[in-house]
């Protein structure tokens, strides 16, 4: 009896797990902000010419005798992708490289390096990606269904495969006409097993390329502007339409410079970049400017959280000797109230701040730092990037600063300057129809609105910075940390624990960035259908089109949702 | 010795647990353990109430969605800390209980740092009888001191109700599992001990008390001759100095380091053995070294449960050797011990004990009772509740009407109190939903998931729970009535060498057997009344009912969105940014999906076999009836219905159950179906039955879907499902009524995407036939035994040379005469009346016959001799399927465009 009752040490059970978005905050952004405002526009959809290629390949899948499963229509179309992924590194047109680099095309992280050998055929089978259906398959099947070229596979509704609907076809028809009389085409195209010879390549993609829809000549790209601006569910499409709106005038009044994701930033959220472009959103696209800036907010706003808590990771990691043994609670306190020291952040930052430290009260630093940046109670006014501290400055110190004290103190003021500039209750009734990208996140994945009504009753209380660290960083990164994880068992992507009073410190790579602003995504829209010159370069001359896209809301082509 | 997997050992055939824990992670509990918990209808959580009351703390609670609703949690609400760790599972004939260092957690129930002692009754070996005697007497007395509230107690007290067994008395005096309600551990330690001297003491906790003063009175009381004591560095809370002075104090005592198997383990265990000139005697469990948990009991102390136990001296051996133990003595100073002090205890000036919600009603229990003139706000995840309007103050009870709907999922509640300046906010509870939880005492099922079979609105992870579930509540097949017999099937060998079970219907008391509550729900389930405590099987029929009004209804607005994001699955990833990203995720997806998809599948084809096999066993028929006949068709026909268009079963396996499924109650072409078998009466029960929970919807719903997606079937089930589509088409309760059809296309219209002409699959499919088929039937029409094949041909139609297919009849057939031409014209266009062209050569006579609808030609002849006969006019009759189909689809397609 006693052998079998007596104690036995238990088992450890779950497997490490890397895991992505460890707060549950960003995918509040891809998945809730970002698909209403440029539904379909993806980080990793960013090529218009995509919508027409992959609809091409589905339509010459569906014109052969190959049986209908997932597995024909694989080996169908992976070498035709292949072929198209090696193409795209030959391409040697203009426009090609007239933006600088063309990045994201599929599979180039494997056919960059074989073009680089300079090969005199190349071979359709060589594997470029690990998916079955490609970069179809990974990324665009979802967003070109989205906007009804596709009709996505229900084997359980009789279609096994994805096939392209009316509209698809003759989107996929105009692709064909334009590469109909390349060699590629017409003697490779068919018989996957043979060697393509390299000038083959090159004499395709130089019709075929994604880059080749910015010229007139593409007889695909009046339809997919009409496909972009008009496509699948009406309010997607008009919010898609507004965006590509707002990038025109962006574009316009950017003109003479160069655009990068980082500056974007700045331009939808401050209207200026800090480095002379500036960005006064017309009438006509202000509605849309103003959300664009909100979900910034809300971008800021997720940055200082996940910044926080990498930074608990990393103390964590030195306090508990790379995990050998848990901390207490009261450590990582008592080391968040003595980063708050106005001294830390003045000597990161290296200006002059107010004196503060955890005793002060919040709403003495909220409104110094209202004060710095000139709040105002307008959404669509100008935000300067003149002052010292701003939410962008705040944001480079955090990404570029080692693991000191400034990053708490340099966090909060991030959150502080939200509060300050947000924070009124008024603006929530005032801007009601665009409150709801506030208030997205709600409880479960921490809503701004709901932050800047907490902040608001906690600086009314005289609530001091250490309090608003300690509730910061033990509700918004501590206790969210552990429910995100959590839900993912029995992956184990815990960062840490607390067990008893004791944070227990797991793993170690802790990643916090902004997320990506859309900015490449919306760019090379624009750019590759043909509405702007560029926005990568310094000219962003708007095509007739995309002045027709400026001034009137819309573009008049409509060849496709409106073809029978 | 094997390390024990906890979540492993709660699977069994066990109704009831008990989890006493200090800290309760909810989250955790729900995504793994619960689903280990399928048998279990009542399981309670006991934890320590400030532990819980932090947890609960905050205005979004904890990330669950069942707490107080299928399961019971409540705080013990005792002076020092609850800190026993125990799982308890009863059955009707068995029990396991496990006692250990482990609180509901990850780290608690899945890390190496813990220790458990597992104890078993089974029918055949009650020698552990009395562990668990010891559990329930602990229970007990947290009962009787009032320490839990009302309604946790009435679930802690079921646990025992069902099992009788716990009555019975103990073989010996042996008592293994100890807890301190009336006497320390130090002191049943020392009785343990006995009067032999001590030759050694070794002692290992995470917590001492600040003057390590439970070690010195271990030591000075048991006198051990020498003392060793085990310490994690940087982890055990103990005040360094206080611990050298008791053991310099001691003259012959150790300190050494220990680190788990593991590195980064933190060793929560806590355990202490005396070595004797013969024996071992050792405490293990919850007590650490601490005065309040070692040396005072209830209720200075605080509530513990350990495992006291003896036996020669290698027996607990195994305790050691599983860790890293260091050969040196270590250097107190230079271990990064501290002492740390735990919680604070004091209870905040106002909290809720507990709130029930009943019907309308929300019940608080306050702490305190209620100043006059206060005034009261509930607040639901930190929100004022919409429209809450305070009906009563009494005391300390406040009573809220409020729409009970709005509070359908697990949200914690809390009383905002403004009394003059004063502003209290209470801490946040998960109010108990009365209804459910009553249900559950009554040995009746979880109805959350089982209203949920409706619209199958579960995670992936919940379908299996859900099988589980209707597993416990439907009588499916002999093998459920003979457990629910109380007899387990004797094993006899089948055909293919597997033990199945012999079932001997006349061995049961049918009699009493029709009065068990799982049968009799049955003849319940059958009448429209409404009873206010409605059976399991009323539940699942009464939601698959609402499923059908649903659409009616108007959305909820603003509050709906609310629990909505209270629900918000947290698991969901960010959108990758890069394609590394993208093929990480795909893989972690793929390996989540794999998992539980494999899971799902399994479960969904074994309950689906048995389902099938009970409604083809006669005898069972025979005995069970229509009633329960016809209701496990209704709601097996919705649930399979569901998980074949939501792609949650396999198409090919789904369809193969629905075609089962249908032929057993509609009938096929060699039989009438279990409908038409019933007499007058029974049937027009059972087609009312049918017809208030829309069988006869869900029939045409699964039979369209299928047949649109019928490309994806094996060539034999295409037919087979095609001759149920021709079948069911005509039968008067289905395809002739056009409001069953037009509900099945409503039902099925918004998961079916827009590319599906349905009208045109669902035709296409019933109008096949097969070469073979076309083969037979001319055969037939022309000679018994005729062979043919069909070929392809060039000819003059109109002027014009065309290339055609038609049938070659073989050499062997005996002549092809007019007459025969005719007939098999005939047979041919009523097989495939879309066809414009019809024609049937027989080589061997030179004969050939024609239809030709496009140019009104149909005639026979014979080639060389000028024979040639007009056959007039040949028309054969619509077969009734295709006009059925064809009015009932194609008119409502119209009428949709229209």
């Amino acid at each position: 009896m006693i052998s079998e009752s007596r104690p036995q040490w238990t088992e450890g059970l779950y497997r490490p797990s890397g895991g992505q978005d460890h707060l549950g905050l960003g995918s509040v952004s891809s998945d809730r902000i970002l698909p209403l405002l440029a539904p379909g526009i993806n980080v990793l959809t960013p090529h218009p010419r995509y919508w027409s290629f992959y609809t091409f390949l589905l339509d010459e899948f569906w014109s052969r005798d190959l049986p209908r499963t997932r597995k024909a229509l694989s080996d169908f179309y992976l070498p035709r992708e292949c072929i198209f992924s090696i193409g795209a590194q030959l391409c040697d047109r203009p426009e090609h490289s007239s933006s600088g680099a063309y990045g994201q095309v599929i599979g180039s992280q494997k056919t960059a390096p074989l073009v680089g050998h300079d090969l005199a055929e190349y071979d359709p089978h060589f594997a470029y990606i690990g998916n079955d259906l490609g970069g179809y398959g990974y990324y665009y099947a979802t967003t070109i269904a989205s906007m009804g070229l596709i009709a996505p596979a229900l084997p359980a509704a009789g279609l096994p495969v994805d096939a392209p609907t009316p509209e698809g076809k003759i989107v996929a028809q105009a692709f064909r006409d334009a590469i109909l009389d390349t060699t590629y085409y017409r003697e490779y195209f068919d018989d996957d097993t043979r060697m393509v010879p390299a000038d083959v390549v090159r004499e395709y993609i130089n019709v075929a390329c994604l880059c080749q829809l910015r010229t007139k000549q593409a007889p695909d790209r009046p339809l997919l502007h009409d496909v972009y601006l008009h496509g699948g569910d009406p309010d997607a499409a008009r919010a898609r339409r507004e965006t590509l709106r707002m990038m025109a005038d962006l574009a316009k009044q950017t003109n003479g410079h160069a655009v990068s994701d980082d500056r974007f930033r700045r331009l939808v959220y401050f209207r200026e970049d800090g480095e002379g472009a500036v960005f006064q959103p017309a009438s006509d696209t202000l509605i849309t400017a103003r959300r664009w800036r909100l979900f910034q907010a809300r971008e800021y706003f997720s940055y200082a959280a996940m910044r926080l808590w990498r930074h608990v990771c990393l103390w964590g990691a030195e306090e508990s000797e790379a995990g050998q043994h848990g901390v207490p609670m009261l450590e990582l306190w008592h080391h968040i109230n003595e980063s708050l020291d106005s001294r830390h952040l003045s000597e990161a930052l290296d200006v002059d701040l107010p004196n503060f430290d955890r005793d002060t009260p919040i709403a003495e630093l909220q409104g110094w730092l209202g004060d710095a940046v000139s709040v105002s109670a307008d959404l669509d006014d100008p935000w300067t990037m003149g002052g010292d501290v701003n939410e962008h400055v705040l944001y480079q110190l955090g990404a570029g600063i080692t693991e000191k004290d400034g990053v708490v103190p340099a966090m909060l003021c991030i959150l502080l300057l939200l509060s300050a500039r947000l924070g009124a209750p008024v603006l929530a009734t005032r801007y009601e129809d665009d409150w709801d990208f506030v208030r997205v996140g709600g409880v479960r994945r921490l809503g701004l609105d709901r932050f800047l009504r907490h902040i608001r009753r906690r600086s009314m209380s005289g609530a001091s910075l250490g309090d608003l660290a300690h509730w910061v960083v033990n509700d918004y990164v501590v206790r969210q940390h552990e429910r995100v994880a959590a839900s993912k068992l029995p992956d184990d992507t815990f960062r840490f624990r607390q067990v008893g009073d004791r944070l227990r410190f797991l793993r170690f790579d802790a990643p916090a960035g902004l997320n990506d602003s859309r900015f490449n995504a919306l760019a090379y829209s624009v750019v590759d259908l043909g509405l702007v010159e560029s926005m990568f370069g310094q000219s962003h001359t708007l095509s007739h089109a995309g002045e027709s896209l400026l001034k009137i809301g819309d573009i008049d082509e409509h060849s496709v949702t409106q073809a029978e | 010795m094997e390390r024990i997997r906890v979540p492993d050992e709660l699977r069994g055939d066990f109704e009831h647990a008990v989890i006493c824990t200090y800290g309760a992670n909810l989250e955790f509990f729900e995504r793994d353990i619960w689903r280990h918990l399928t048998s279990i209808n009542n399981c309670v959580v006991l934890a320590d109430d400030r532990m819980l009351a932090d947890a609960w703390g905050k205005p979004e609670g904890v990330d669950a969605r069942h707490v107080n609703i299928s399961y019971v949690v409540a705080p013990i609400r005792n002076v020092g800390a609850a800190h026993a760790k125990m799982i308890l599972l009863t059955g009707p004939t068995q029990g396991r209980l496990l006692v250990g260092s482990g609180n509901l957690s990850m780290d608690g129930y899945a890390s190496q740092g813990e220790q458990f002692s597992k104890y078993e009754v089974t029918s055949e070996d009650r020698s552990e009888l009395s562990a668990f005697h010891s559990a329930k007497a602990f229970l007990e007395g947290l009962l009787a001191r009032g320490y839990v509230d009302p309604i946790a107690s009435r679930h802690v007290e079921q646990s025992w109700v069902s099992a009788p067994w716990i009555y019975a008395s103990p073989i010996d005096d042996y008592k293994p599992v100890r807890h301190n309600l009336e006497v320390s551990f130090i002191d049943q330690l020392i009785e343990a001990v006995g009067a032999d001297p001590v030759d050694e003491l070794i002692a290992f906790a995470p917590f001492y008390d600040q003057s390590a003063g439970a070690l010195r009175q271990l030591i000075d009381r048991l006198h051990p001759a020498r003392v060793e004591v085990l310490v994690q560095r940087n982890e055990t809370s103990v005040d360094p100095q206080a611990l050298d002075q008791v053991l310099s104090d001691h003259g012959a005592a150790r300190v050494r380091a220990v680190e788990a198997e593991r590195s980064g383990t933190y060793l929560h265990a806590k355990f202490v053995l005396v070595n004797q000139k013969s024996r071992t005697v050792c405490l293990a469990g919850s007590p650490n070294l601490s005065l309040v948990a070692m040396c005072q009991a209830d209720p200075a102390g605080n509530l513990e449960l350990a495992n006291l136990q003896s036996g020669p001296s290698d027996s607990f051996g195994h305790i050691l050797t599983s860790l890293e133990i260091s050969e040196d003595d270590l250097v107190l100073e230079q271990a990064g011990l501290s002492f740390q002090r735990g919680p604070s205890r004091s209870a905040p000036s106002m909290f809720v004990l507990h709130a029930v919600l009943a019907d309308d009603t929300l019940t608080v229990e306050l702490s305190s009772p209620v100043a006059a003139g206060a005034t009261l706000v509930l607040l639901v995840a930190g929100s004022e509740f919409p429209s809450a309007e305070l009906i009563e103050v009494d005391g300390n009870r406040v009573r809220f009407r409020i729409e009970a709907g709005l509070l359908h999922g697990a949200v914690p509640i809390s009383i905002q109190l403004q009394d003059g300046a004063d502003l209290i906010e209470t801490t946040y509870v998960y109010p108990y939903h009365a209804a459910n939880l009553a249900r559950l005492l009554t040995g009746q099922r979880n109805p959350e998931i089982l209203r949920r079979t409706s619209d199958l609105d579960l995670h992936d992870d919940e379908i299996e729970q859900l099988l589980e579930e209707l597993n416990q509540v439907l009588l499916v097949n002999a093998e459920s009535v003979w457990r629910v017999a109380g007899k387990e099937p004797a094993a006899s060998d089948s055909a293919d060498g597997s033990d199945v079970p012999s079932l001997r219907w006349d061995e049961l008391d049918w009699e009493n057997l029709r009065r068990h509550p799982r049968l009799a729900q049955y003849s319940g389930a059958q009448s429209s009344a409404r009873s206010l405590e409605p059976t399991d099987l009323q539940v699942i029929l009464m939601a698959i009912t609402e499923h059908f009004r649903r659409g009616e209804r108007s959305q909820q607005g603003d509050i709906e969105d609310f629990m909505t994001d209270l629900n918000d699955d947290l698991a969901s990833e960010v959108e990758p940014q890069t394609e590394e990203e993208r093929e990480e995720q795909e893989a972690v997806w793929a390996r989540r999906r794999l998992s539980t998809e494999t899971r799902n599948r399994m479960a969904l084809r074994k309950f689906s076999a048995r389902c099938i096999e009970g409604l083809s066993d006669d005898e069972f028929l025979d005995r069970v009836g229509p009633a329960v006949a016809v209701t496990n068709f209704i709601i097996f026909n919705h649930l399979l219905g569901l998980l074949v268009r939501r792609d949650r079963f396999d198409l090919e396996s789904g369809v193969s159950f629905q075609l089962d499924l249908w032929r057993f109650l509609w009938g096929d072409e060699f039989s009438s179906g279990y409908l038409a078998s019933l007499d007058q009466e029974e049937r027009e029960v059972a087609l009312r039955q049918i017809r208030e929970h829309s069988a006869d919807v869900m029939t045409l719903a699964g039979l369209f879907w299928a047949a649109a997606a019928s490309d994806e079937l094996p060539s034999q089930m295409r037919m087979r499902l095609r001759d149920t589509l021709r079948l069911l088409a005509v039968a008067p309760e289905l395809g002739r009524q056009p409001s069953v059809v037009t509900a099945a296309l409503v039902e099925i219209g918004s998961d079916l995407p827009p590319t599906i002409d349905m009208a045109r699959s669902v035709l296409s499919l019933a109008a096949e036939t097969t070469q073979t088929e076309l083969l037979e039937g001319l055969a037939a029409a022309v000679a018994p035994g005729a062979g043919g094949h069909v070929d392809k041909a060039v000819v003059m139609r109109g002027g014009r040379q065309e290339r055609v297919d038609l049938v070659v009849l073989e050499e062997t057939v005996d002549g092809f005469d007019s007459d025969a031409a005719k007939r098999a014209l005939t047979v041919w266009a009523r097989l495939d009346p879309g066809l414009a062209y019809y024609r049937i050569d027989h080589p061997a006579s030179r004969c050939v016959a024609v239809l030709d609808r496009e140019f009104g030609e149909c005639w026979w002849a014979r080639k060389g001799q000028g024979d040639l006969v007009e056959l007039g006019e040949i028309k054969p009759p619509l077969e009734p399927w295709r006009t059925a189909l064809t009015q009932a689809l194609v008119s409502e397609e119209s009428e949709e465009s229209a």
